[in-house]
């Protein structure tokens, strides 16, 4: 027993290291996390201007320290906005939060924000016992309702008129009775239109007359569009361009989401208006134009990366994109003009308008609110103000602060240098300012918005009637408001919701079924082993049972505890601030009627395909291969060439080929592949010829391997044909694709897309796998290969069997055992698997390309914060592989485990 | 070689098939090593040539190609101020082309004159300084130099910045754009640190602003295109063969050049900044005046100017000097109400000229000193390029060295020295695997040597997890670990791992197959269960356990997901998750290098273990 307490102790001496090591002492003065606190290498001038600011209150307040906020940012770009929702979740959260419209209200319900003017007459009030609390962190007095009535004041003075609905408005949950200012914003943002005036005098273009309206708009970017320089008119970030382009969508009247008549938010961009914007998006993306002679497609350019990239490039004309009151944007008035995002052809307009607003977490602890509070007063104060506009005057950028501050201030002397349209442009599109949606779950509206208009610009529009063109991206758009409004908004009739209940109800039973038969199964499979290994020496039992114990304690609270609140959660609407509801068989009954979900299903069956298909049989044939060569040097130099990849672990290699998927034709493998453009026709035929030829001998070897060794079996005769099957139907893709004549000529290679490429993109997360893991998974065939005795080769030989005899008779028979089990287990970590690399190399996009269920199971937990969702999801992924799983914990009981060497 | 046989292998028949393997596996093994080669030689690259496929990177041995890294550094990968200062018209540093000859005794000249004079502050821009994405090598110099002034201290300069910098790794500079009328900078610690560094540099790493290229920049390149010198020889007097000899006129050009002195002016009215231009044939008292007009008192003005002038007749004009804040602004106005011919612009050029004027008098005796032949004082450039190429021909081994370690040196400084992502892999590593080998061995130890009841349904217990998509559990886990209190932890990252039930599976299966007679002889001669364990199982199990252990240092070192879900704070990032933000912000060779140091920890295992694991792999057959 000794023995046993040593090893208990050590253990758990090891788990206290672990927990110890994680902690850290706490600073004796309040300290607040900030979010977008400006970054160090931030030198611009309004970085600068911040900094000033926290400067000068971190010496009027000693007794607060801020600290930036950090989290990782998840790839991706439409998880944006999810870093402060992990980290609330995780227990890290910012106690100064950062706040746009588009989150406010998921906030506001979430209950992640303090209502901010109690908490500011505190601040304020002359009695301090409103400042204290008890042991019990209650306050020990409120402030009086004149006091939070005159703080209340104090933050409407603060907020631009068009901005106040946004600030003060009820919680749409209903936890927190009346309306609240939750937020204060620090600068007013809207939506504008950025040129390069360097670029427009280049294309004889006058740098003082921005296009006016659309006609104009096309106009412009058509003649600043030049394909040789890679140049384009106007862009935007594929994944954003639902936020990019919306001023296009609310100029021409169409509206993102909208209240209806008993206040709630609906999506609405399904209007026949945003159709027809959409389509001029269309336009301006594809539509062919002349220019020399030549047929240029389209003027705009959706980048994989913020079109600002390609823009300080001197390769992308015009951005639309936010400008504030307080500074105009970071730009040199000699290269760039601003001016109002251009009119719809009725004549309207409408700038996007948003606020970069601060709120106090609630659940801070009273110093840290009162502390955060502080710092937002401060913040946002005249105080403030009055140091960044010194900054900006002093650092030479006076013209760029908005006029009422300069006067408020006295830098009188400024104004007459202010260009005056920029205050134009600026109060143009703050009085059509449209504000982004800020209603009840709004929060990921672009992500959802993103889809349809992308795949509307992919549409073959060109070649549809005007009818039929507005039809289609009306469906397109109509599916996609309908599925926000189902999704995120919760609207289902109620006679769908019974009918889905029901569904629901069948489904989940037949999950329970699945499981209770799978595990029956196998139970009574281990049962009967245990009978056979039954020889009844029962020693020393207890100590045996103490022994097991770590080992079943960790995975009973590590695996079946959770198991089971994972069936807990799947019938409840688990919210991380408040109680979680009970709602029955309700999350299921969503997503079984949810587009997203059947989606993300097949694209896991793509997945499990392309990594069992790609991936499965190279290190089988490797082996085979390399335990044919017959010199030692040759033998070892291979092994060593293939085994090297394995060095690179995990999703380092998903980094790693993320740096050569470069979509452009500088691109690592762009170049690799449009190599082959440089053969010159006769080489270049011949090479092809040579592939076809190969191709073709291939199937050819396939077809007739079966007929040359006779008695192979029936599975092994299928998977042969199958696989020559495809190999001829990939080459009838081919011939259709591009026609046979083809195969005579040069390479015409364009590059390639990679993982921006929805086509294209599941193949890349394959690829790098097969690469990093192929000569380590060798390592096991060979291993088995070895234990096949010569003798049994050499009576082949004598028998007179061919090589393929020797195959087909000996090496797989012996290997079979271990394929099959192999083979299982590798379906099964595909189903379940890949999360890692594909999060690490695409984040699931583009387009949710990459979204398999597992990953998205992760989006709608932890990003979307739908954690019910989410486990339903999880358990119905876990129905579909209770069968295999089942079949591989019995061969397993039925396998010998030998060590090789 | 067992299926083409020993004998077949000598027919030609053998041989083809052979050489169809060799083939095949030479393809294929092509396929691995290369992404690999590419890897290992981008990791010394920057963004200008690391998406070149040659595997040796072409500065290495060849001198016009180090000449391009040395500019693209040097200019801080902004091609516009190559352009500034060669009166260049280049899109990319790759096309850059070396001096065809490089005079000596000019070179020596010039560096002699600029050492002389020593040119101000606001002449000169820090080369090395500044990268779009990446840590080049005089920004880690700045950031050495602050760490020692601040003793180590980054809160006390955060204090003093008013910033929020976590890491000195994480600083960076904007560098002066010195020239531009809109650019001033805050005194700061910041700014000291990169003074310093930029005095302490070669001459031949120090930018010298140029009017002339700023000139071109903002007024012509925009009116008339940088293609051909066509459009601007049709509107001006004077023509040009090509932008490289455009001199820009000190003082306003003459009414016989309108277009010209149209556009000087507007340079110097608009764009340029007010510190280098000076006023001749303007009284001082004509300065004061305009200054007491719009101040009134000397207080007024020296509250704005954060001055401390006794009265306004003080004030001297400027000359040449640094101007800043409001002081600026007034300058700027009062000469918009100075006369054209006033005007003269200040700056390198200028006194690269007027300094061969003091030294040869002459034109035809500065030509012979430098082996040149220019007509006037007035055409003479500074000969930059030459003193650059110069440069590399001399430090080329240095410089190489620089270049090629800078990417490891930043990766090292974030994932080492300053961050703790390294640190927390190999504790989880560690704590990964001694729990692997801990608690998986015990398990299987239990239901191999002591005949449990219910051995076997204990054991699917085990296994039956594996059933359950980690989906499934981890919301829940997740959940679970925020209500313990344990996010952000170690234990969080470690305990749901520790156990696993299919390598206490295999274990079982494997301690069952070890000599029973060996535990008979023990028991028999008195040796204790711990010792039992200890001595005959364990030792006997080094292969297995070595792949136990193995199999829990792969999992524990790229752990990705789940790290991300349940430790996201930046203390507790683990290497994978450092490296998914680190490759967002720089461009592919720090990426490169990044991934290439992860692997040597691979390596050294492997290395390690190599023999033993090799001995451990296990194949499962058929009872």
């Amino acid at each position: 027993m000794i023995f046993v307490r040593s090893w208990l102790v050590c253990v758990a001496l090891l788990l206290g290291a672990a927990s110890a090591l994680a902690e850290s002492p706490l600073p004796p003065k309040v300290s607040i996390r900030v979010e977008r606190l400006p970054e160090d290498k931030d030198q611009r001038i309004s970085a600068v201007a911040v900094r000033a600011v926290i400067r000068q209150f971190s010496r009027e307040n000693p007794d607060i320290e801020l600290v930036p906020f950090v989290m990782p940012i998840v790839t991706g770009g439409t998880a944006a906005d999810s870093g402060p929702l992990m980290a609330i979740a995780a227990g890290v959260p910012p106690h100064v939060m950062f706040v746009n419209f588009r989150r406010s209200s998921t906030y506001i319900t979430q209950g992640f924000l303090e209502p901010l003017e109690p908490l500011l007459a505190r601040v304020l009030s002359a009695n301090p016992r409103v400042r204290q609390t008890d042991k019990n962190g209650a306050w020990l007095e409120d402030p009086s309702p004149e006091e939070v009535a005159a703080a209340l004041e104090i933050i409407r003075n603060r907020v631009a008129e068009p901005v106040w609905p946004v600030v003060y408005r009820k919680d749409d949950s209903g936890t927190i009775p009346g309306e609240h200012a939750w937020t204060i914003p620090t600068t007013n943002l809207v939506q504008a239109l950025l040129y390069r005036r360097d670029m427009f005098y280049e294309a004889g273009l006058d740098p003082d007359r921005p296009p006016r309206n659309w006609d104009e708009f096309i106009g412009c970017a058509r003649k600043l569009t030049r394909p040789d320089r890679g140049q384009h008119g106007y862009g935007v970030f594929g994944m954003s361009i639902a936020w990019a382009t919306y001023s296009f969508l609310s100029s021409n009247g169409a509206r993102a989401v909208e209240r209806n008549s008993d206040g709630e938010w609906r999506a609405v961009y399904d209007s026949p208006a945003a159709a027809e914007a959409v389509r001029y998006l269309w336009r301006l993306r594809h539509e062919p134009f002349e220019r020399n002679g030549r047929i240029i497609e389209g003027c705009m350019q959706v980048y994989p990366y913020r079109p600002e990239e390609a823009w300080d490039r001197g390769q992308l004309a015009m951005i639309t994109t936010y400008v504030s009151d307080e500074v105009m944007y970071n730009i040199k008035p000699q290269l760039v003009g601003i001016a109002p995002v251009p009119l719809s052809p009725g004549g309207t307009r409408g700038s996007e308008i948003n606020g970069e607003m601060l709120g106090v977490f609630s659940g801070s602890s009273p110093a840290q609110k009162l502390a955060a509070m502080r710092y937002i007063h401060y913040r946002t104060g005249d105080e403030a103000q009055r140091i960044r506009t010194k900054v900006y005057v002093d650092g030479g950028y006076g013209i760029f602060v908005n006029p009422d501050l300069l006067r408020k201030f006295g830098y009188e002397q400024v104004l007459p240098l202010v260009p005056r349209e920029w205050e134009e442009a600026f109060d143009e599109a703050m009085a059509h300012g449209i504000p982004e949606p800020y209603g009840m779950n709004t929060g990921p509206i672009w992500r959802y918005m993103a889809t349809p208009i992308n795949t509307a610009l992919e549409l073959p529009l060109g070649s549809m009637s005007d009818e039929g063109a507005q039809t289609a991206v009306l469906r397109l758009l109509r599916d996609s408001a309908e599925e926000v409004n189902r999704k995120l908004m919760g609207v289902v009739p109620p006679g769908e919701m019974r009918v889905r209940r029901g569904v629901a109800l069948g489904v989940v039973s037949v999950i329970v079924l699945a499981f209770l038969i799978g595990m029956g199964h196998v139970w009574r499979y281990f049962g009967r082993m245990a009978r056979q290994a039954a020889d009844g020496g029962r020693r020393f039992a207890a100590t045996g049972y103490v022994l097991l114990l770590p080992a079943l304690m960790l995975i009973v609270v590590w695996q079946y505890i959770p198991l089971l609140g994972g069936a807990g959660i799947a019938v409840a609407e688990y919210e991380l601030a408040r109680p979680s509801r009970w709602v029955g068989l309700d999350n299921f009954a969503s997503i079984l009627f949810d587009d997203r979900f059947w989606k993300a299903f097949a694209r896991t069956f793509y997945f499990v395909a392309l990594v069992i298909g790609l991936g499965f049989w190279p290190p089988i044939l490797l082996a085979i291969l390399l335990q044919e060569i017959p010199t030692t040097t040759a033998k070892y130099a291979f092994r060593i060439v293939y085994y090297l990849p394995a060095l690179v672990s995990g999703v380092f290699v998903m980094f790693l080929w993320r740096g050569f998927y470069d979509p452009s034709a500088n691109g690592i493998l762009n170049q690799i592949v449009m190599a082959v453009n440089h053969l010159s026709p006769i080489p270049a035929t011949l090479l092809k010829l040579a592939f076809a030829g190969f191709w073709f001998a291939l199937v050819f070897v396939l077809v007739r391997l079966p007929f040359r060794v006779a008695e192979i079996s029936a599975a092994m005769k299928g998977t042969l044909w199958l696989a020559a099957a495809l190999l001829i139907a990939a080459a009838a893709w081919t011939v259709q694709q591009f026609g046979l004549g083809t195969f005579v000529g040069g390479f015409h290679v364009e590059p390639l897309r990679w993982i921006f490429s929805p086509d294209l993109a599941m193949v890349c997360v394959v690829i790098p796998m097969v690469w990093a893991a192929s000569g380590a998974a060798s390592i096991l065939y060979l291993a088995a290969l070895k234990t096949v005795p010569e003798e049994i080769y050499e009576a082949a030989d004598i028998d007179g069997a061919n090589h393929w005899h020797k195959v087909f008779y000996i090496v797989l028979p012996r290997l079979k055992f271990l394929i099959t089990i192999q083979f299982i287990a590798a379906v099964i970590a595909a189903f379940k698997g890949g999360t890692d690399y594909i999060l690490a190399l695409t984040g699931g996009g583009p387009n949710d390309a990459t979204t398999v269920l597992a990953l998205e199971i992760y989006i709608r937990a932890f990003l979307d914060l739908r954690f019910g969702i989410g486990a339903s999801m999880a358990w119905i992924l876990g129905a579909l592989l209770v069968g295999f799983t089942a079949y591989q914990l019995k061969m397993l009981s039925r396998a010998e485990f030998r060590a090789a060497g | 070689m067992p299926i083409i046989s020993t004998i077949e292998a000598r027919q030609p028949r053998g041989r083809l098939l052979h050489a169809g393997m060799f083939f095949v596996l030479g393809v294929g093994g092509l396929a691995m090593l290369y992404p690999f080669l590419i890897m290992v030689s981008g990791s010394v690259r920057t963004e200008m040539d690391e998406q070149d496929l040659n595997l040796v990177p072409p500065y290495l041995v060849d001198r016009a190609a180090l000449y391009r890294k040395l500019l693209e550094s040097k200019y801080n990968e902004d091609v516009r101020n190559l352009n500034r200062a060669h009166r260049s018209k280049t899109f990319d540093f790759r096309m850059v082309q070396p001096p065809r000859t490089v005079d000596v005794a000019e070179v020596d000249l010039f560096e002699q004159f600029l050492r002389e004079t020593a040119p101000p502050r606001h002449w000169r821009v820090g080369g090395g300084t500044h990268s779009n994405k990446n840590l080049p090598w005089r920004m880690r110099e700045i950031q050495q130099r602050l760490a020692t002034r601040f003793a180590g201290d980054i809160d006390a300069y955060n204090r003093d910045m008013g910033t929020a910098t976590l890491q000195w790794v994480a600083i960076r500079i904007t560098p002066p754009d010195w020239i531009n009328r809109r650019f001033d900078y805050q005194d700061n610690p910041l700014f000291d640190a990169y003074f310093a560094a930029t005095d302490a540099a070669p001459l031949a790493e120090q930018q010298l602003v140029s009017p002339a290229g700023f000139f071109l920049e903002t007024i012509i390149f925009p009116t008339y295109g940088q293609s051909t010198t066509a459009n601007y020889n049709r509107a001006h007097a004077r023509p040009l063969a090509s932008y490289a000899d455009f001199t820009l006129p000190q003082t306003v050009p003459g009414e016989d050049e309108p277009t010209l002195r149209r556009e000087w002016l507007e340079f110097i009215r608009r764009d340029l900044h007010p510190s280098f231009i000076t006023l001749s044939d303007v009284p001082q008292s004509a300065y004061a005046g305009f200054l007491a007009d719009r101040y009134k008192t000397i207080d007024a003005l020296n509250k704005a100017w954060d001055s401390t002038h006794a009265d306004f007749a003080a004030i001297a004009l400027p000359a040449g000097q640094w101007l800043r804040g409001m002081e600026r602004q007034d300058y700027i106005d009062f000469l918009q109400l100075q006369a054209p011919e006033s005007y003269r612009i200040v700056g390198p050029e200028y006194a690269w000229r007027r300094w061969l004027i003091e030294k040869f008098r002459t034109v035809e005796a500065a030509n012979a000193a430098m082996n040149t032949s220019h007509r006037c004082f007035d055409s003479i450039p500074m000969p930059i390029e030459q003193q650059e190429f110069r440069y590399i021909t001399e430090n080329a081994g240095a410089l190489r060295w620089k270049l090629a370690t800078n990417n490891y040196r930043f990766v090292i400084a974030e994932l080492f020295v300053q961050g703790d992502a390294f640190r927390n892999t190999m504790i989880l590593c560690l704590l990964a695997v001694l729990t692997a080998v801990i608690v998986n061995p015990l398990a299987a130890y239990a239901m191999s040597r002591f005949r449990l009841r219910g051995t076997y349904n204990i054991l699917l217990i085990l296994m039956a997890t594996v059933a359950f998509p980690p989906m499934v559990t981890l919301i829940p886990k997740f959940i679970m670990l925020r209500e313990m209190n344990l996010l952000n932890t170690f234990a969080a990252l470690v305990l749901p791992f520790a156990a696993n039930g299919y390598l206490i599976f295999l274990l079982k299966t494997f301690f069952d197959s070890l000599p029973q007679e060996l535990y008979e002889a023990a028991a028999i001669d008195g040796a204790s269960e711990p010792r039992i364990f200890l001595q005959i199982t364990m030792s006997l199990s080094t292969p297995i356990l070595a792949v136990v252990a193995l199999e829990a240092f792969n999992a524990a070192y790229a752990m990705f997901l789940y790290a991300l879900i349940v430790a996201p704070s930046p203390d507790m990032w683990l290497a994978t998750v450092w490296l998914g933000q680190f490759k967002e912000r720089v461009s592919l060779g720090p990426v490169f290098a990044a991934v290439l140091v992860t692997c040597i920890p691979t390596l050294i295992i492997f290395i390690l273990a190599q023999r033993v694991i090799m001995r451990g792999i296990i194949v499962p057959t058929e009872k």
